[in-house]
């Protein structure tokens, strides 16, 4: 009885003993984060590859940030997505936290993404969206509101006679939906000019050709909107071959150094350019906090920047316009 | 209700006590040490994040230093104002070799040029071209580097459209070049210093895991940033005017809740404010091993601590605790066993030794006592025994008076020889103890002579065995129970009255009974048959005092018992150990 009663008093001072200086000295411990392990899949990853290199920055950016453990599975070209599948069923396998994806392809390889939320990994999509809801949240441009800002800035250079052309990208495509949806918005009453709507399917040469061929058969077309980078730099190659840009504005979408060169020539008039640095720091910042416990929000949208060649060089401008 | 605890013995009290203390010195010293090693830790972090920076600082001069070199080589060169001011007559040759050579050396540097007010210009090697495109006059660096004169000027970070084709992220060096021929500022000398030079030392550098380095121009813009894009277009806040003008370190809680320190570090050469970054979780990062050692620590002392207050306690009150049981048998009253150990010669050992001798003393005088009262009883009872009731030896002599005047000479010489026997018998042995024989012959006598003067009023018979006629008895025990039974029983009785002795043995005991057919007692007068001493009014031997005398020379277990009825008579049983007299003779 004494024996227990002894060893009962041992056992409350050292409870308390320990209880009182965890208490103390412990406390901001009790803060103290695990480390989060993110996959991140961007389309491509290549030194030449403004946009995605940016993107990837800002991604190892906010890893360094977060102290995440951020593993990059990139193919070399941004159309192969049976690699990218390839690249996803590997994440899955290293069993991270989450997995940040920017899926090559709206629709082919989303059963291939199911393994992941399967897995119980969380996914957080970057730039493009799947056929299927499967994502925690969606980190990207605005689409319709990069169109819609298009729009507002192409009433700039709507006169009376105006007739407008749309270059658009590949048909049915949620991006060219969306931005030729907004872009119609914000001409307003002046969406009557368009005249028409060509594709360009991702490609340069298409877009070049399609519209030598537009301006021949159609020479009162004053105004061309290209809805993505290569429906933009097709087209404005084409003005200057042609030598119309005088007569024709270019307004176009994304960016690299020819375009700009473009601009600064004055051959396209305005671009609207993403943020993909944004867009890669805050897809890995997100899925660091959604993997703590912080519900995101279902879409986070960065928004994009009207460069027209007044503004190229002021000092946010060049920093998104010439990453290094 | 409230809970009301109290720890009564010593020992909890000790333990609680010392383990308070050793925990509330313990936590003090911790939270001391923890609070001062954070501090160094801290103050070293710091010290060592601002040698860093300078380092960065110094690497950055000596480029500036050496593009100014540069450029101080180059205006030396009479060819430059040949070429932006002579009429064309300069082919730019001299030029394209002293830039080749800076070029070829230096891969750190993208451009050098010299540009005229007039238009004509120079790039590198000659055959780059001006980008037509360029708007210099719409360009901060360019307007700084006119209005600077002749002075050496360098811009902050930018990219450098200037060249045909070419967009590359540079800071640039300008100085204004004088027309001789004027003494006017008309021509600008370029030099454009890669960026990535500023970009990898700033990236090299390590203030944690987290921490950066960022740098800032003159007018609080950034030069160098990690995450500018996010500064810039405001998804993120970074510290700039407050740290370029401030020269120690500021601290300061982020967005996210981190606490951050920025230590700036102003360049005199170029203008900048080098920032370094560190977290302060970071700093800690040393802090939670350290904390986790120091509490660790910490533990290990208060368990220990917690120990020895457990084994000390111990050690310390358990010879309290033994001085505790035996000063309660003490106070029970048991003397005897009282003797504890001592070892050692602290307060606790004097203690008990004084309680030791104490006990010894007490236990010494109580036996003294109970002998001297032991001795005081034996010679009271024996001044008692030999006390023969003086009635009847007056009664006696006057019934042989009597017998002599009425002639009765028999009877009265046979009274006389009776009662002679009588007293021999009764003063003659002084020992303690007789047979059971010899005490049957004295109260024979006794009450042949009761018989002889109350003629034929009394009548008795002693029946006892011849086995136990040898045995010892306590002298002066049977007679004065049989006066008893005459002067209590058959004196009130009308008629003849008889007494009757039996003795025989039971097992280990000797039983002799004294029965008479009197008038027996009341049950209040048997109840208290024991309390009186001596019987007041027959002067006699009281019934207490035979049964102290019993109990006193045989022990508890033996004496008298009464049984008695009114009207029917009285039983008195002795009861005395089966004992021969050599036995007991040496107890006297």
């Amino acid at each position: 009885m004494k024996k227990h009663k002894n060893a009962l008093l041992g056992i409350l001072f050292l409870t308390l003993a320990v209880s009182f200086l965890s208490g103390v000295f412990l406390l901001d411990e009790f803060g103290e984060k695990k480390t989060v392990k993110i996959v991140f899949i961007p389309k491509v990853q290549d030194k030449t590859n403004d946009f995605w290199m940016s993107m990837i920055s800002g991604a190892k950016s906010a890893g360094k940030e977060y102290q995440a453990n951020l593993v990059i599975l990139a193919p070399d070209e941004e159309n192969d997505y049976e690699t990218q599948k390839r690249y996803i069923e590997e994440a899955v396998k290293m069993k991270p936290d989450a997995i940040a994806l920017a899926p090559i392809r709206y629709s082919e390889m989303t059963d291939c993404v199911k393994q992941v939320t399967d897995a119980g990994i969380k996914l957080i999509l970057i730039d493009s969206k799947l056929d299927q809801n499967l994502e925690e949240t969606y980190i990207g441009t605005d689409n319709r509101n990069a169109g819609l800002q298009m729009g507002q800035k192409m009433r700039d250079y709507v006169g009376p006679d105006t007739k407008i052309a749309v270059v658009s990208h590949v048909k049915g495509s949620s991006t060219a939906i969306e931005r030729e949806e907004g872009l119609r918005e914000g001409l307003g009453e002046d969406q009557s000019k368009i005249k028409m709507v060509l594709y360009s399917n991702s490609d340069y040469n298409q877009a070049y050709e399609k519209t030598i061929e537009l301006m021949k058969t159609n020479p009162d077309i004053t105004l061309i909107a290209g809805l993505n980078l290569y429906s933009t730099v097709g087209v404005a190659r084409a003005i200057r071959e042609m030598n119309l840009s005088k007569k024709v504005h270019v307004v176009g979408f994304d960016n690299d150094i020819e375009g700009i060169q473009y601009l600064e020539e004055g051959i396209i008039d305005t671009l609207i350019v993403q943020k993909p640095f944004n867009m890669g720091y805050i897809g890995i910042q997100t899925a660091v906090e959604s993997v703590r416990g912080k519900k995101p929000d279902k879409n986070i949208y960065c928004d994009t920047e009207v460069i027209t060649a007044d503004n190229i060089y002021t000092d946010e401008n060049q920093k998104l316009l010439f990453p290094f | 209700m409230r809970i009301e605890v109290r720890f009564k013995s010593i020992r909890t009290n000790m333990i609680i006590y010392f383990s308070l203390l050793v925990l509330l010195t313990v936590t003090v010293f911790l939270f001391f040490s923890i609070r001062f090693t954070k501090s160094n830790l801290m103050d070293n972090s710091e010290k060592n994040s601002r040698q860093l920076i300078e380092q960065v600082n110094f690497n950055i001069e000596n480029y500036i230093d050496y593009m100014e070199n540069i450029s101080q080589v180059i205006m030396n060169n009479r060819d430059i104002t040949g070429y932006l001011f002579d009429d064309g007559t300069e082919t730019g040759e001299g030029l394209k070799e002293a830039f080749q050579t800076i070029l070829h050396a230096r891969t750190d540097i993208y451009n050098i040029a010299v540009l005229g007010d007039n238009g004509r210009y120079f790039i590198n090697n000659g055959s780059d071209s001006l980008n037509l495109r360029a708007r210099l006059k719409d360009k901060e660096w360019y307007q700084d580097a006119k209005t600077a004169e002749s002075k050496i000027l360098i811009s902050s970070s930018h990219v450098q459209n200037l060249v045909k084709n070419d967009y590359k992220w540079v800071v640039t060096l300008s100085r204004g070049i004088t027309n001789p021929a004027t003494g006017r500022v008309e021509g600008l000398l370029v030099i454009d210093l890669n960026y990535d030079v500023i970009n990898d030392l700033c990236e090299s550098i390590s203030l944690g895991n987290k921490g950066y380095v960022y740098i800032l121009d003159r007018k609080g813009e950034i030069v160098y940033h990690p995450q500018q894009q996010l500064i810039l277009s405001g998804v993120k806040k970074e510290l700039l005017r407050e740290v370029s003008a401030s020269k120690t370190s500021l601290t300061h809680i982020d967005e996210n809740g981190e606490n951050k320190i920025y230590t700036p570090f102003h360049s005199q050469k170029t203008g900048w404010t080098i920032v370094g970054v560190n977290y302060t979780s970071e700093l800690a990062g040393n802090e939670v091993a350290m904390k986790t050692m120091y509490t660790g620590a910490a533990f290990l002392l208060i368990l220990l601590a917690c120990l020895f207050a457990v084994f000390l306690s111990a050690k310390i009150t358990k010879p309290i605790k033994q001085l505790q049981a035996a000063m309660k048998e003490v106070q029970e009253g048991k003397f005897q066993p009282v003797s504890i150990e001592t070892a050692g010669e602290d307060e606790i050992s004097s203690l008990t030794h004084s309680f030791n001798s104490m006990t010894e003393r007490i236990d010494e005088l109580m036996k003294k006592n109970s002998k001297e009262q032991a001795e005081k009883r034996k010679s009271e009872l024996k001044a008692l025994q030999s006390q023969i009731n003086p009635h009847f030896l007056y009664n006696t002599l006057d019934s042989i008076i009597w017998l002599i005047e009425t002639e009765d000479s028999e009877q009265a010489i046979n009274m006389t020889s009776v009662l002679a026997r009588f007293f021999r018998q009764a003063i003659g042995n002084s020992n303690i103890y007789v047979t059971v024989w010899q005490e049957l012959e004295y109260t024979r006598n006794y009450l042949l002579i009761q018989q002889m003067r109350y003629k034929d009023k009394v009548a008795f018979d002693i029946r006892v065995d011849s086995e136990v006629m040898e045995c010892a008895i306590v002298k002066l025990v049977l007679q004065p129970l049989v006066e008893n039974a005459l002067y209590h029983g058959l004196k009130y009785k009308t008629e003849q009255g008889n007494i009757l002795i039996f003795g025989y043995r039971q097992d280990e005991t000797v039983i002799l009974k004294v029965m008479d057919d009197g008038v027996g007692m009341t049950k209040e007068a048997l109840n208290c048959i024991f309390q009186k001493k001596t019987d007041q009014k027959h002067n006699g031997v009281g019934m207490k005092n035979i049964q102290d005398r019993l109990n006193m020379y045989y022990g508890p277990g033996y004496g008298l018992s009464v049984d008695s009825r009114e009207g029917e008579g009285t039983t008195v049983t002795i009861t005395i150990p089966y004992r021969q007299m050599e036995d007991v003779n040496e107890e006297t």
